[in-house]
């Protein structure tokens, strides 16, 4: 047993554990030992999970590079016939990189909500679900076969409808936990045909299965050959997994629970609703990328929904005035980066974007979360302004991770972000590269929007908030400056080749996650004449291709990188005319009717909030009127119309009973008694009277027997 | 005398015994109407092993008889052990007051 298989096991069991023993005792923790030791006991089980996971990435490093694929079983789980299921953690580069990230940063979270939720009356329930999603997240992300993935994919589901519904006293926010629980459902019911559409074809193809994603990546050629319903198998899959990755990851046109799901306490928005569960459908993706490799439509669909995702979320950003929404959005936008990534085939780069992500969009979450609570609960920016003087960490902290989202250079989201844009433009095509490119832009005009009416200018808050505003207790301030460093510097692990670096996180992933070299679909050609020349296609990924490709992009690379640099610090730029230097400037271009109408588009979500509404929700409650309606007149009709006859029926045999099987016991027992009675008078006890009846009995019989038969 | 003669006798013995043990109120002398009528059925025992044909069963019905005396002693015994515990717990041995074993 090595360090990482002794270890890994635990890592997800903690937080359970944690969770268990909050849920059943945190009231009276609470109530005898009050918050700090709460909250500690809280932090205590993801704090253990952190340093496992730091620890075993530490190890894996020295691991053999071809022996980075650790499988630890635990026990068997079903099994039936030709099914294998097996509790099984799968611990790789892949899932050590997302452990890293759950664990540190959920850690972090945690600390920090000791501070958002003080003197919260709920306070360790709060840290009961927080371990839940912890342990249910890293079961997602630790499953060696899909079930696992797929039991901790609902379980964090479940833990992000109970967190967005924290306070569920107010009707908004459970409203909004239902939506999200309801929209996820729809994309959860796609993942499970996929599920099942793998299972299938496994069972039937391959006898014994254990549904490993080992099993489907040595099988993957197999289940390339088969169709459904005259669809490539693989395809169909794709794009069932895509559709459970829209829902949870919040892509159009299922993404709109994400800005809803703002409802919950911040630390919430920033674990599981920008850092981690909303990009287990990026991780999913990478999980299982040689499917995806395989199907090539299914890939080009994903770009399509992650481009217009990508573009769209981040125009609505502009007009939102919630803090929390436009990070909301903005994380919408993000996540479409990612899938843009997964979608050309630059798995490890869309990967990386979700780690730095994780670590930028948490610190943004956690710092609009200290100015929430310094403000008294406000969330709107226009009764913000100024408050870098009063929250110097907070302020600093926010416009570190400003400067990483927008992609300023040698940040994180600048080689992240730049990798994918490159990605696109190489491996999809320009237009997808100008569509991330417009959008990069557009990131950089509202997060700078957001932190000049923030931060800078002067207050517009009343003067009572404002006095009473000061900068957060160290519990909170330190994760979200520790956050910061890391959003500036984690972009160092993947400096791209033409900037002088090495691609370490790239190659880091290599043992699980391979690039495509080429577009998409030229890769699938490739990979079948390679089959057709013979059936051993030992290089899926076409090296041979690869060095003649690569040589004279170097100055295009350095030119996209330059563009994208120029246009994000020109809507920055803008961003400060507008909100700082001239705001009157932005009054006037406001004041035209033109703009007021795309402006109230943006602001009102392009109305697909309502479109839905029109759409989908009172089609459907309408439907559900009628069968209400149905139900009531026809089938409670029938019921009822049966039930009457029944109890006709029954008071028929009720009648019957009674008079006649009841009358007949008891006339049996009633000639009985009286028979009884009656005899019972003939033992007077009286000797004399007895022995003259008998005497008289004895002659009556004797004169009978002598008259009548002598 | 015939057998008639001690049929007759006898007949009169039991009827006084079964009439004295009916009409009489107390215990002792319904005891006393038993012995009438165990020594009317004696009677007609040895009566009629007196008349019978038979000459190789002609003891049978003494022996009946004898068996009977033996019978009617051990009876007294018991019925006047009986009749002092009555008496003893009752104060009393009417035969129409004791009737407690009325149905």
């Amino acid at each position: 047993m090595s360090y990482i298989q002794s270890v890994i096991p635990f890592v997800p069991v903690l937080p359970f554990f944690g969770a268990l023993f909050l849920g059943l005792f945190g009231k009276k923790i609470y109530a005898r030992f009050g918050e700090n030791v709460t909250g500690i006991l809280g932090c205590s089980m993801p704090f253990i999970s952190a340093v496992l996971a730091v620890t075993s990435f530490i190890a894996i490093n020295g691991v053999d590079v071809t022996e980075r694929i650790i499988r630890i079983p635990i026990t068997d789980w079903v099994s039936v016939a030709d099914l294998q299921l097996q509790w099984t953690f799968r611990y790789d580069p892949l899932s050590a990189v997302m452990l890293l990230v759950v664990t540190i940063i959920g850690t972090l979270i945690h600390i920090y909500g000791m501070g958002y939720m003080h003197g919260d009356k709920s306070f360790s329930r709060f840290f009961a679900y927080m371990n839940l999603f912890l342990g249910s997240m890293l079961m997602l992300v630790l499953g060696d076969n899909i079930i696992i993935m797929f039991l901790g994919w609902e379980g964090v589901g479940l833990c992000s409808y109970l967190l967005i519904g924290f306070w569920f006293t107010e009707e908004a926010n459970a409203i909004a936990g239902k939506k999200a629980f309801i929209v996820n459902r729809i994309g959860d019911l796609g993942f499970l045909t996929g599920i099942l559409l793998v299972a299938y074809f496994s069972m039937t193809l391959f006898g014994t299965t254990d549904l490993s994603f080992t099993e489907l990546q040595s099988n993957i050629d197999v289940l390339a050959g088969q169709t459904v319903f005259g669809f490539p198998l693989l395809e169909v899959i794709g794009i069932c997994f895509f559709i459970g990755a829209m829902g949870k990851s919040a892509q159009i046109p299922l993404y709109v629970w994400l800005p809803d799901a703002m409802a919950g306490p911040t630390p919430v928005s920033a674990l599981i609703h920008a850092a981690t569960m909303v990009t287990a459908g990026v991780y999913m993706m990478g999980r299982v990328f040689f499917l995806f490799t395989l199907a090539p439509h299914a890939l080009g669909f994903i770009s399509l929904i992650a481009a217009l995702t990508c573009f769209f979320s981040a125009t609505i950003g502009m007009a939102q005035y919630d803090i929390k929404k436009v990070l909301a959005y903005s994380t919408v936008s993000q996540l479409g980066y990612m899938f843009l990534a997964m979608s050309v085939g630059a798995f490890s780069a869309g990967v990386f974007h979700l780690l730095t992500h994780a670590a930028f969009k948490a610190c943004l979450f956690m710092a609009s979360g200290s100015v929430i609570v310094a403000l008294h609960h406000k969330q709107d920016m226009r009764e913000m302004g100024g408050l870098l003087k009063k929250m110097p960490v907070t302020g600093y902290s926010f416009i570190a991770a400003t400067l990483a989202i927008m992609g300023f250079p040698l940040t994180s989201g600048f080689f992240s972000k730049d990798e994918i844009l490159w990605k696109a433009f190489i491996q999809g095509s320009p237009l997808l590269w100008l569509v991330g490119f417009v959008a990069a832009g557009i990131t950089s005009f509202y997060m700078w929007r957001l932190v000049f009416m923030t931060f800078f200018g002067e207050t517009r808050a009343d003067k009572h908030t404002w006095e009473h505003c000061h900068e957060q207790p160290k519990r909170t301030v330190v994760p979200i400056a520790i956050l910061a460093v890391a959003a500036l510097t984690i972009g160092f692990w993947n400096v791209p080749h033409f900037l002088g670096g090495h691609g370490n996180f790239t190659n880091f992933l290599d043992p699980v996650v391979h690039d495509l070299s080429s577009k998409p679909m030229e890769n699938y050609h490739k990979i079948q004449l390679a089959k057709q020349a013979d059936h051993q296609p030992e290089d899926t990924h076409g090296a041979a291709v690869e060095h003649e490709e690569h040589v004279d992009h170097t100055a295009l690379e350095w030119g996209l990188m330059l563009a994208s640099v120029a246009w994000t610090f020109f809507t920055g730029f803008l961003a400060y005319i507008f909100y700082i230097r001239y705001p009157k400037a932005r009054e006037k271009i406001m004041s035209r009717a033109a703009a007021q109408k795309v402006f109230a588009v943006l602001y009102n979500k392009y109305f697909v909030d309502e479109f839905y509404e029109a759409v989908v929700i009172t089609p459907l409650r309408k439907l559900f009127g009628f069968l209400g309606a149905f139900d009531q007149m026809v089938i409670d009709g029938m019921v009822n119309f049966a039930g009457f006859m029944g109890r006709i029926t029954a008071n028929l045999v009720g009648i019957f009973d009674d008079e006649i099987v009841d009358g007949a016991v008891n006339g049996a027992g009633w000639s009985a008694q009286t028979g009884g009675k009656g005899a019972s008078s003939m033992q007077s006890g009286r000797i004399q009277t007895i022995v003259a009846s008998s005497l008289i009995i004895f002659i009556i019989i004797v004169a009978s027997v002598v008259l009548f038969l002598g | 005398m015939g057998l008639t003669g001690f049929l007759t006798v006898s007949a009169v013995l039991f009827t006084l015994g079964l009439v004295i043990f009916i009409s009489r109120k107390n215990t002792i002398a319904i005891l006393m109407g038993v012995e009438l009528m165990l020594n009317a059925a004696a009677l007609n025992f040895v009566a009629f092993a007196r008349f019978t044909p038979s000459q190789a069963s002609q003891l049978d019905g003494q022996i009946f008889a004898v068996f009977i005396i033996l019978l009617a002693a051990a009876e007294a015994v018991v019925a006047l052990a009986i009749a002092l515990s009555v008496y003893k717990n009752l104060h009393q041995i009417g035969a129409d007051k004791l009737a407690s074993l009325k149905g």
